[in-house]
């Protein structure tokens, strides 16, 4: 275990410095997961909403974390289960890909919090186009750069399975953005 | 096993030049694999509000709510409790209500459904089958190369029992 997540884990176990252990915990992994977050979800507000949600899971649970796992995987596994609980509810009115388009379209053009090149928008367009899984994949070894040890143990799949994910997305973004180029450098 | 006392000689000099070894690496991959992708850059387009994370764990609201802990031997007894019920249910998931009705029947229809609807399911179940299978074969897998990976997601029907492709299904 990280020296890091045991002195978080120290401090929860004992009732006098639980809210301390719980705030060290907040302040360390705030940030990382915020951009999880965003990434899948895309809006500031949606991702302040899942953030805050997976916060008070992790705090109802943190005393059951039984410490098999790093805690960050463990927190990337509830925070990535929010954000696609999330992402599903408003995602039930638009069926199929373009209509997926559209949401992302809608969401980032509706969002005060997103500056983005023709370039940057034509990735965030090539990365919704993926499976689920594989944009998740994509994310955490791409813009995280977590290793595949790390991803495996966060999201239950072994390394083979994430390799050949991440090949894959890696590939089809290429090909979207190679058949698109005129948009994002015309 | 190392201990504290037979740390393998180097390991905390070699343990960061691994990962930093490792990020080259992934951006190699990106580079010569994906350059397009790797032109545009990991920079993100999203912003944040000012001041955000230094005031997030204020906003954070935890009161009312309770911190859940189940003592060890409880939780031996809810999984065992939840094991006895999944077995329940799948028995009498299992006992036929019609006399004509056959497992074999509706799970050929299973079957039949995912040959039919093969391009509907989604990419990672079948990479995942992929990997199980070959994991079962103890096949050697390449996979960065996109033929393997072809052939063995094209293989997998037509090798598989309709037994084995359910049970993973």
């Amino acid at each position: 275990m990280h020296s890091e997540d045991k002195d978080i884990l120290d401090l929860i176990a004992d009732d006098q410095t639980f809210d301390k252990g719980f705030e060290l915990l907040v302040r360390t992994h705030q940030e990382s997961l915020y951009w999880h977050i965003r990434r899948i979800v895309y809006a500031h507000e949606d991702a302040d909403d899942v953030l805050q949600n997976t916060f008070i899971k992790v705090f109802k649970n943190i005393k059951g974390f039984a410490g098999h796992s790093k805690l960050y995987t463990w927190l990337y596994r509830i925070a990535t289960n929010e954000a696609i609980s999330l992402i599903n509810k408003k995602k039930k009115k638009f069926a199929g890909i373009e209509d997926g388009l559209a949401y992302l379209e809608n969401t980032l053009t509706a969002d005060t919090y997103f500056d983005a090149t023709n370039a940057q928008l034509l990735l965030k367009k090539a990365i919704e186009l993926l499976p689920e899984k594989q944009k998740i994949v994509f994310n955490m070894r791409y813009y995280d750069e977590l290793s595949y040890n790390d991803i495996s143990e966060s999201l239950q799949t072994s390394v083979g399975a994430l390799k050949a994910s991440f090949h894959h997305a890696l590939k089809k973004i290429e090909n979207y953005l190679e058949d698109n180029l005129d948009y994002a450098y015309g | 096993m190392p201990t504290d006392k037979n740390i393998p000689k180097g390991y905390f000099w070699r343990k960061p030049k691994e990962i930093i070894d490792a990020v080259h690496q992934l951006e190699d991959d990106i580079k010569t694999q994906a350059p397009i992708l790797y032109s545009i850059g990991k920079e993100e387009p999203y912003n944040i509000p000012e001041g955000y994370f230094e005031g997030f764990y204020k906003s954070l609201d935890t009161s009312g709510v309770k911190v859940f802990y189940l003592q060890p031997a409880f939780r031996y007894m809810a999984a065992a409790c939840l094991t006895i019920a999944i077995m329940s249910l799948g028995w009498l998931w299992l006992q036929p209500t019609d006399p004509n009705y056959t497992d074999e029947m509706a799970m050929s229809d299973v079957y039949e459904y995912y040959i039919d609807n093969i391009d509907e399911i989604d990419e990672s179940l079948i990479i995942d089958l992929s990997y199980e299978y070959a994991d079962i074969l103890d096949l050697e897998v390449d996979y960065t190369t996109d033929g393997d990976l072809d052939v063995i997601e094209e293989s997998i029907l037509n090798e598989m029992t309709d037994q084995e492709f359910l049970d993973f299904l």
